[in-house]
């Protein structure tokens, strides 16, 4: 599903490119489940914009689903978030404005679901999620852990293929974090690709393979199973 | 404390640069057209003021009811001033001034001088009632004198290169006249006409029947009341005053006379007495302009607040933590207003600055001398101080007020500022803003709609066909007695020497070309044996007038080449005087004085005036009996300079000692639309600047707001939003303001200029198509301000925007 080859980023001002990734080279199948590892810097969240199409690389070459991605033009890429990628931050990033509920209808808009299945949609996620009491609050009005569950809730809506949490628990107290470490890997047995960073090494545990970063290369890679 | 405010207050000026720039920049534009116009209105409301004891001085104008109508006159018998200096203990002084229209000058040196409107006759008694300052000779007895002329300091220079000149001679009008005194010229501020030369109004007395009350055009008379009268006392007593005098001889006639006193104060503002009411009278117009000056800085204000209400949201945290130190709301609430004073500080002495430089352009567009020495200081200075303090502080109340709708805990726990809460106190504040948006381009908007309009109109009114042909027309006024004489005499040569150039057409004599007033006077009509009489007006001319002038004949023939008196009537005449069709006037007889002709023709109406007035019923008399005011040459020429080499040398030729001046008819008759192009220029002036302001305010406002929304872009982007869409979202705000900020706009535009074109007999209608227009205008505009921030907000990498937090 997804193929890194020689994945490089830099940014550079005047003088000096400061390198955060280099030599990445990885493939991630449909339904692993994996996790970034790796100190503070190393690049983890970098490597997850890249492979979310959010951040564009330096150098090297992208597939995802055997479409180069470094050589796609901006809307091809945004339809790609559209059709096959969900997003959970540590920071939830709801939107303020919206309510729990408008908050889960914005990617269904953007992907232009049809009235009536947005609405059944929404409904069905409020109800697996069990916040349909939360349905019109606006996020400032719910507990961290409630958010972050509208936030894994909102990124699943439009059931993606692949979901890339940065750190989702690293805000939550150690209950709230199991449970949606739980959700996670629910949705990983349905069949949906995941690929988490944390620094939890319990929650690492969760996946099935772990790539440590370390001054933006691959220091190594843990398989288990 | 307060060293600790202001502290504060410039260094977070100094921080958002880009917002006090727009704060103060439009303060300053808004205070720079306030000043501008206020002192535009005050300089109309003063005039004569600066005339010593100007609120004694009253011009005494009379209203004289006959059979067949009444008629307002600002002028008086000529015996009004000399009995109320005899007879009324009230009267400081009662005076008499009669303007001359036509004047040469000469004096020795061959220096020559014409000039018209700048010589008046007065009574010597003139200087008692206006205190004008003599910079040589005796005000006493300058005019006691009858060949004692009295110049101005600009004309002494002229002909003398010196300014006490007393005792020296000019030749006037072929008589020779003594300089008595000499004074500096007249301020434009007054009403007077800028007279050069005064002279006794004694000799032309008897020329002029100033002895009789009930003879003669009248003369203009101002009376200086005595210190502590009671002006509605006065009035009383005059109103009715020629009775007392020659009650039986106005009996005798059937007439009526009806005196009333004019402050000299109103006369600029109501030159002809009645009151005139409209959105075109000089003071409806003050009130537009003072409407104008309130909604400029009334825009600018509003984008003050609104900058501060936008910047009050990223500093949540700061007074919070102030809260938290101790602070309490009074000051708090002056941290706030002192930054917005400083503000408007800045704001008021920049523009003081932009004042005193754009003036004498200003100057130049509404042709007046505004001065800002006029202005007294104190009041000046009252109304700096009060914008100042009104501008900061409601400006620094509103945020004020909003940050203390959110608890400190809130903004300090460390909970990002976009999350706080908004949604609930914030929303209204949101809307406040919004509505103050709408307001703002509520008011531009119509300022649009205005100019589309005004200038329909005055392109509808340049361009409308008149019914004649006004273009390739020169005209000279015939200035002088000589000249008129000369015309006169040699008319037939006169027109055989200009037509011998194959460029001119045809040429032809008359009074005032079309565009300039004409004369009335009654006339009188025999009709199926009887004699009706009417005040119309009319116009004497000769044989080739409607040629020239390419009138179309309706019902008869153009006159005859012969000498009888004889007249044609414009349609209007004709069915003013009854008759059915214009065939059935032809062949009846008329007159006016004692001159009895037939009517020949009729005329298709067509436009002597500006269109602002309907056409009015006309006739035109062929006789040898008038006097040519004016000569009308038609050209047809494609080298206008050769033709005017031609046209001078010519007139050099026959009229040797007479100025070559000219117009072309077409401009002069333009020329009657000036005020209506100088009000339009003026609207455009500020329409401008409204929308600049406005524009400025969006801009300031949409940087801020979508500042405010970074995050919120971010995530949308990650949700799957496109560019585009993100674009969308972020302008299609800004669109609803818009078009509901023009459709509020539409009937208040509507009524608005529906008043203004009611000034005008002849007008557009308003069509959709303005408002449309008025709309799109307003759209693209408020769009490509916020389209800038919204596009660079869009493609900025969201990654940046949710990184850290
Ligand atoms: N816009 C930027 N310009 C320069 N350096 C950046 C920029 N954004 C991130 N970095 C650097 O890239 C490195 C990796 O950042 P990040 O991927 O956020 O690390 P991690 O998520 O592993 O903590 C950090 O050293 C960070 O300072
Ligand atoms: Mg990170």
């Amino acid at each position: 599903m997804i193929r890194l080859k020689d994945v490089e980023k830099y940014y550079s001002n005047k003088f000096v490119k400061t390198w955060v990734l280099r030599n990445i080279d990885m493939e991630v199948k449909e339904g692993d489940f994996v996790t970034i590892m790796g100190p503070s810097g190393a690049g983890k969240s970098t490597l997850l914009h890249i492979l979310g199409m959010l951040d564009d690389m330096s150098g090297g070459e992208y597939y995802f689903l055997d479409e180069p991605v470094h050589q796609l033009n901006e809307r091809k890429r945004t339809g790609f978030h559209q059709q096959y990628i969900g997003f959970v931050f540590q920071a939830y990033h709801l939107i303020d404005e919206l309510t729990v509920y408008e908050n889960l209808e914005t990617p269904l808009l953007y992907k232009k679901v049809k009235t009536s299945e947005r609405k059944s949609l929404i409904a069905e996620t409020l109800d697996r999620f069990n916040i349909v009491a939360k349905k019109d609050l606006f996020p400032n009005q719910l507990s961290g852990g409630q958010q972050q569950l509208v936030a894994v809730a909102r990124a699943l809506i439009i059931n993606p293929k692949l979901i890339l949490a940065d750190e989702p628990t690293g805000n939550l107290n150690s209950k709230q974090g199991l449970e949606i470490m739980d959700m996670l890997k629910a949705l990983n047995d349905e069949g949906t690709t995941i690929i988490q960073v944390t620094h939890d090494e319990k929650k690492a545990a969760y996946g099935d393979r772990i790539i440590h970063l370390l001054d933006g290369y691959i220091d190594k890679i843990d398989e288990r199973n | 404390m307060f060293i600790n405010y202001l502290k504060i207050a410039l260094r977070n000026i100094a921080r958002n640069k880009i917002i006090s720039f727009i704060n103060i920049s439009g303060l300053t534009i808004g205070l720079v057209c306030f000043f501008m116009i206020a002192l535009y209105v005050y300089d109309e409301l003063t005039y004569d003021r600066f005339f010593k004891d100007s609120d004694r001085i009253y011009r005494i104008v009379h209203e004289n009811i006959e059979e067949g109508g009444a008629a307002t006159l600002l002028t008086t018998p000529g015996p009004l001033a000399p009995v109320l200096n005899k007879d009324f203990p009230q009267v400081e002084k009662a005076v008499r001034i009669w303007q001359n229209l036509d004047l040469v000058v000469k004096n020795s040196n061959q220096i020559q001088y014409y000039a018209q409107d700048k010589h008046i006759y007065a009574d010597p008694g003139l200087f008692n009632v206006f205190h004008i300052p003599f910079l040589f000779g005796n005000p006493e007895t300058a005019l006691k004198s009858p060949n004692g002329v009295i110049i101005t300091d600009k004309i002494a220079r002229l002909f003398f290169k010196t300014e006490n000149v007393v005792g020296k001679v000019l030749v006037i009008n072929k008589e020779d006249y003594e300089v008595t005194g000499v004074i500096r010229s007249l301020s434009h501020h007054t009403h007077l006409p800028q007279f050069e030369f005064i002279t006794s109004i004694e000799p032309v007395e008897e020329r002029y029947h100033f002895n009789s009350w009930l003879q003669g055009v009248g003369v203009y008379t101002y009376v200086k009341l005595a210190m502590n009268v009671n002006v509605e006392t006065f009035q009383s007593r005059i109103l009715d005053i020629a009775d007392q005098y020659v009650e039986d001889e106005l009996d005798n006639r059937g007439m009526t006379q009806k005196y009333f006193l004019q402050p000299i104060t109103d006369i600029h503002l109501h030159p002809n007495y009645v009151k005139e009411s409209g959105i075109h009278s000089k003071t409806a117009g003050l009130v537009l302009f003072s409407a104008i000056a309130f909604l400029v800085l009334f825009i600018a204000s509003i984008n003050f607040i609104n900058s501060s209400l936008s910047l009050a949201f990223f500093r949540i945290k700061e007074i919070s933590i102030r809260k938290t130190n101790g602070a309490n709301r009074t000051q708090l609430v002056s941290q706030f207003v002192t930054e917005s004073i400083v503000i408007s500080v800045i704001a008021v002495c920049l523009a003081l600055v932009f004042i005193y430089l754009l003036t004498p352009w200003f100057n130049e567009i509404i042709g007046k001398e505004l001065n800002h020495s006029t202005l007294p200081v104190s009041s000046v200075l009252f109304f700096m101080s009060g914008v100042v303090l009104c501008v900061g502080f409601f400006t620094g109340i509103f945020p004020a007020l909003l940050i203390f709708s959110f608890r400190p805990a809130q903004a300090i726990k460390g909970i990002p500022l976009t999350n706080i809460n908004i949604n609930n106190q914030g929303i209204q504040r949101l809307s406040l803003r919004k509505i103050l948006v709408i307001v703002q381009f509520v008011i531009t908007s119509v300022f649009i709609v205005a100019l589309l309009v005004i200038f329909q109109q005055i392109n509808y009114m340049k361009n409308k066909d008149l019914g004649f042909e006004k273009e390739q027309i020169l005209v000279f006024p015939v200035q002088t007695v000589e000249m008129c004489r000369s015309v006169k005499d040699n008319l037939d040569r006169v027109k055989q020497e200009f037509t011998r150039h194959h460029t001119v057409q045809s040429i032809t004599t008359h009074l005032r070309s079309p565009g300039r007033m004409t004369h009335q006077n009654d006339v009188f009509v025999y009709r199926d044996g009887e004699k009706r009489k009417y005040w119309i007006n009319m116009q004497f001319l000769d044989s080739d007038f409607l040629q020239t002038y390419k009138i179309p004949i309706l019902a008869g023939a153009d006159f005859t080449k012969n000498n009888m008196t004889q007249y044609i009537l414009n349609e209007a005449a004709s069915r003013e005087f009854g008759f059915h069709t214009p065939d059935q006037a032809i062949g009846n007889h008329m007159s006016i004085f004692d001159w009895d002709g037939e009517i020949v023709g009729v005329t298709k109406n067509f436009h002597f005036w500006s269109l602002h007035y309907s056409i009015e019923p006309m006739v035109f008399i062929r006789t040898d009996h008038f006097f040519p005011e004016a000569v009308s040459l038609k050209l047809n020429t494609k080298d206008l300079r050769e033709t005017m080499t031609f046209i001078e040398n010519t007139f050099k030729a026959l009229f040797p000692d007479q100025p070559f001046e000219y117009y072309f008819l077409d401009e002069d008759f333009n020329r009657l639309y000036k005020a209506d192009v100088r009000f339009a220029f003026i609207i455009l002036l500020f329409t401008g600047t409204a929308i600049f302001i406005a524009c400025l305010g969006l801009f300031g406002l949409s940087l801020l707001t979508i500042q405010r929304k970074i995050k919120e872009i971010g995530i949308r982007k990650v949700l799957g939003s496109s560019i585009p869409g993100i674009i969308y979202m972020l302008i299609k705000e800004y669109s609803l303001w818009m078009i509901t900020a023009s459709v509020i706009s539409w009937p208040i535009a509507w009524y608005v200029m529906r008043k203004w074109l009611l000034n005008f007999a002849y007008r557009i209608d308003i069509e959709l198509w303005m408002f449309v227009l008025a709309g799109a205008m307003t759209l693209v505009i408020a769009l490509l301000t916020v389209t800038w921030q919204a596009v660079r907000a869009a493609t900025a990498n969201p990654v940046e925007a949710l990184r850290y937090e």
